[in-house]
């Protein structure tokens, strides 16, 4: 039978084929192959034999695993609260009517445009102590102005959360902007009918009626937390130390680098359960506000019947 | 020409059944309509017909040749869409003749096809815009159209001028009837307008949850409708309906209901009438006439108000707590009030079993 | 409306106004920089003008600078991504553009969970695949190779792009469909004929999508590509770690710039365009 007698959906059929098998053995595939690897004592090749959960005891045992488990979460937590606020703020100030609102807008988001290599790159040179700003302020007469993130391993993440921010809160002003100029402008009218104060407004009103829109940003911030990669490789290679490694670093290193592929899939596998777990948490998150809501409008009812 | 014979069509979506076992016989040349309220299958069926959809089970036969398992395009069918689905990034010209190009027809018997549509279409100066720039009006041409110029002898229309307004829609209604006319072709025609239907069809099939109820010309369904379905679908204001109980005394007829007792001998009853039998009293607005000179049929009712329409009016009564409609003259309808006696011929009426819903 | 300039108004200019600042001192510290000599960097402060516009840290970057021992610039990377993006993003959107007409107007069993599997892959983080993937390409004889790094490409970037052709033709009207069947075209004819030129709009959105994020991939083109196809952010960043006695950071930053203009330049012309597309790949699912 040749392709032009058959039915067109049958060829609509035929056309997903590929996608699913390269998505089935690419990803799923993979992902099984990663998670047997990770009960192996495979180093260079994956030919090692079964030895449980050995390499994740021995994962737990390592304090790089721990400071990369945990940088994700203070990176993640303070980036992820900065970005949102930060987007927030900025949209919020672009919805009072500003002009030059497009101007402005295209400043906030073209880093959004830009790599994390380059983002990496351009802070690490505005960061540098002996050229950037921490030298430029001292030559404004502060001799004593110290801005030294980068070479202290206590407080180098702060520079990756710097430039994150940099890098994501214009989209995040971007989304948020969009559900603030999608709120019915009859609302706006009728608080000012009713004497409500802006600020109240949008505490009370707007705010909540965003809460999907924030929702979808913080799955979004989340996932590229997880990602995150190359950011740390071109801003401070992980260090001083190992002070600012990521878990999508440490695998990588381990992986191609210390040719450690069991410790490594193991970890992987971790980042993996991570993320579950958060999708988990933010589908929980979206039926349990669904459930409320149905609740709240089933109350009218059951006070008529009583 | 083209025969469309269907065979115990059956189309069902999960448990939802949208075609049960619906069977059908269209002449050369008619003018079927599809008829009946959203969701009753009418739609499924024309795409049954169409080949768009995939039957559960039985036959569709055009001229007598087995098609069911045949794509659309090998049925040689013309086919006009509710939303007109004219392909918006191509000129009204690409619109007619893209099928044509799809079966390879040389370019020339294209062109000449194509300019004997637009003419018989009146679309000739529009034929290099697209459909953006066409009236809603212009665009129903440009899809009829494209049925046109496949020179198919079957045509199908889902619902065509549901989104035209009032105006436009009776000038194409004409337009079809006359181009029905003019083709001599079979046309088969999905609406849920029943004065669509009442103007257009030589034949309609009202179809309820996936059967058709009843299939005949427009007058037939009208004057003897074969269920109370059918009665209440046809006809603005619909007919009315008194519920009631047969009594057969001494060779006589009569339904007993709340208004009193109406007499119904010389109905013509499809079998013996049965003692006691309840049944509904149907009566079209035009059936009734004030006074007693209507037929042996009495009733009194109690005027509630008079709804000029023009050239008749109606007169609100009710009767037992019945609301009830009567054509009347505009001039009688003005000098009415009160009680009024109301009469009509038995022969004519219509009496269905009330539990069934059937004709009697 | 005319506004009068009252202090609430003034300070949300002001924040507008540092925030912008904010946004454009990492763009205006490397593009001065760019233009900057070597002494001139060491002398002052980064926020200094340069003295006279010198573009030879430009053309060192280009062509002469060395990454490891290849004294080429990052020329050679630039070429690089850009055969890597096209052949992806042009894999990516065809096989994506026929994907979601698929899921989207005809009738395939289990759709529904189709979608949701390929969008699951996506938020999945690629370190759990990468290891097998390397393994099967080098079974497949296509690891270290332009071919690998544009497959492993289309694999991560289809999910998304199917979603946003899928969501698009969604929209488009089922009876169009059904009247080029009638019309006798099959579904390569609907799709060519009448579908692709009405989605031209949703092409541009994809098509930023997927050329930002593939250019601007370091990652899978670090592990992927091998060292004749290395793309222009390895090539970057091996360029800046590479440097031996005083970091030429004129070099650095321009070619830095140099990497970044390509999507910058595309940002700043397609707009809307460009919002849109990167909020599609936003809202997911």
């Amino acid at each position: 039978m040749s392709i032009v007698s058959l039915r067109p959906h049958r060829v609509a059929q035929l056309v997903l084929v590929p996608t699913i098998l390269l998505t089935v053995i690419g990803v799923y595939g993979s992902m099984l192959w990663t998670l047997q690897i990770s009960f192996t004592s495979s180093g260079l090749l994956p030919t090692g034999k079964f030895i449980g959960l050995e390499q994740y005891f021995k994962l737990f045992e390592q304090d790089r695993w721990h400071v990369s488990y945990r940088n994700m979460f203070v990176l993640g937590g303070i980036y992820m609260f900065t970005c949102l606020a930060f987007g927030l703020l900025l949209a919020i100030a672009m919805d009072q009517g500003v002009r030059a609102k497009n101007v402005l807008q295209t400043i906030f988001l073209y880093p959004i445009a830009l790599s994390f290599i380059v983002t990496g790159l351009a802070w690490r040179w505005v960061l540098n102590p002996t050229t950037g700003l921490e030298y430029f302020v001292q030559g404004l007469g502060f001799s004593g102005f110290k801005f030294n993130l980068l070479n202290n391993p206590e407080l180098a993440i702060f520079t990756l959360v710097i430039a994150a921010v940099w890098h994501g809160s214009g989209l995040m002003m971007a989304i948020i902007f969009a559900g603030l100029q999608s709120v019915d402008s009859e609302l706006w009218r009728a608080s000012r009918v009713d004497g409500i104060p802006k600020f109240t407004m949008y505490r009370r009103v707007i705010l909540p009626m965003l809460l999907p829109v924030f929702l979808t940003c913080i799955v979004l911030l989340a996932m590229g937390v997880v990602k995150s990669y190359d950011l740390v490789v071109a801003m401070t290679g992980g260090g001083p130390g190992y002070s600012t490694d990521l878990p999508a670093k440490f695998v990588v290193d381990h992986l191609f680098d210390r040719a450690n592929i069991g410790r490594a899939s193991a970890a992987a596998v971790l980042m993996l359960l991570t993320v579950i777990a958060l999708l988990v948490l933010s589908s929980v998150a979206t039926r349990l506000r669904k459930h409320s809501q149905s609740d709240q409008g089933a109350k009218p009812e059951q006070g008529n019947k009583s | 020409m083209t025969t469309v014979q269907l065979n115990k069509l059956s189309r069902y979506y999960g448990t939802y059944h949208a075609l049960r076992d619906v069977s059908l016989s269209v002449q050369s040349g008619e003018f079927i309509v599809l008829l009946g309220p959203s969701g009753c299958g009418k739609s499924t069926l024309l795409s049954a017909i169409a080949g768009l959809d995939d039957l559960q089970g039985g036959q569709v036969l055009l001229d007598n040749q087995d098609v069911t398992k045949q794509e659309p395009s090998r049925r040689n069918i013309g086919m006009v869409f509710q939303s007109y689905a004219l392909y918006p990034t191509m000129t009204a010209r690409q619109n007619l003749s893209f099928g044509l190009e799809v079966a390879r027809t040389p370019k020339a018997e294209i062109n000449q096809r194509v300019e004997w549509a637009a003419q018989v279409l009146q679309l000739t100066p529009l034929l290099n815009r697209k459909p953006g720039q066409l009236s809603g009006g212009q665009r129903q041409r440009v899809a009829i159209g494209r049925a046109l110029v496949r020179k198919s002898n079957l045509f199908l229309f889902d619902e065509p001028l549901s989104n035209l307004d009032a105006k436009l829609r009776t000038e194409m209604r004409v337009e079809i009837k006359a181009l029905h006319e003019r083709l001599g072709a079979t046309f088969i025609y999905v609406t849920h307008d029943q004065i669509e239907a009442m103007t257009l069809a030589s034949k309609i099939a009202v179809m309820r949850s996936g059967v058709i109820e009843q299939f005949g010309p427009p007058e037939e369904l009208y004057d003897r409708p074969a269920s109370l379905f059918v009665a209440d679908f046809l006809g603005s204001p619909s007919m009315n309906q008194l519920a009631g109980t047969l009594r057969v005394e001494d060779g006589r007829v009569f339904v007993e209901h709340a208004g009193g007792r109406s007499e119904v001998t010389g109905y013509p009853f499809a079998a013996p009438p049965k003692d006691g039998l309840e049944v509904v009293l149907g009566l079209r607005p035009e059936q009734l006439s004030i006074g007693e000179g209507g037929g042996a049929g009495r009733l009194t009712v109690r005027l509630l108000l008079i709804e000029p329409l023009g050239a008749d009016s109606l007169a609100w009564c009710e009767v037992g707590g019945q609301r009830m409609s009567v054509r009347v003259p505009p001039a009688l309808a003005r000098s009415l009030s009160g009680e009024l006696p109301v009469s009509f011929a038995p022969a004519t009426v219509s009496l269905f079993d009330k539990t069934i819903g059937h004709r009697l | 409306m005319t506004r009068h300039l009252t202090p609430a108004r003034i300070g949300i200019y002001a924040f507008l106004i540092i925030s912008a600042a904010f946004f454009l001192i990492p763009f205006f510290v490397i593009v001065t920089t760019s233009l900057k000599t070597v002494d001139e960097i060491r002398g002052g402060s980064i926020f200094e003008l340069p003295q006279a516009l010198d573009f030879s840290a430009w053309t060192k970057a280009w062509g002469t600078a060395c990454i490891g021992r290849d004294c080429a610039g990052i020329s050679p990377g630039f070429f690089n991504s850009v055969k890597i993006m096209v052949l992806s993003t042009g894999i990516s959107l065809f096989v994506a553009a026929l994907n979601g007409f698929a899921l989207a107007q005809w009738r395939v069993p289990h759709d529904g969970k189709i979608l949701a599997m390929l969008l699951l892959g996506a938020f999945l983080p690629y370190q759990v695949m990468l290891y097998p993937l390397v393994r099967m390409f080098s079974i497949a004889g296509i690891n270290q190779s332009l071919a690998g790094v544009v497959l492993v490409h289309v694999l991560f970037g289809l999910p998304i792009l199917i979603l946003i052709f899928r969501n698009f033709y969604i929209s488009l009207p089922a009876e169009l469909i059904k009247a080029a069947r009638v019309d006798g075209a099959g579904f390569f004819q609907t799709f060519f004929r009448i579908v692709l030129p009405m989605s031209v709009n949703v092409i541009i959105v994809a098509a930023i999508l997927s050329v930002t994020g593939v250019w601007n991939d370091y990652l899978l083109g670090l592990i992927f590509a091998g060292r004749e196809n290395l793309p222009m952010t390895v090539a970057l960043a091996g360029l800046v770690g590479t440097q031996i006695g005083v970091p030429e950071y004129n070099v650095n930053m321009a070619a830095t710039l140099i990497t970044a203009l390509p999507p910058l330049l595309l940002y700043l012309a397609s707009g809307r365009y460009f919002v849109r597309g990167v909020t599609a790949g936003a809202v997911k699912g």
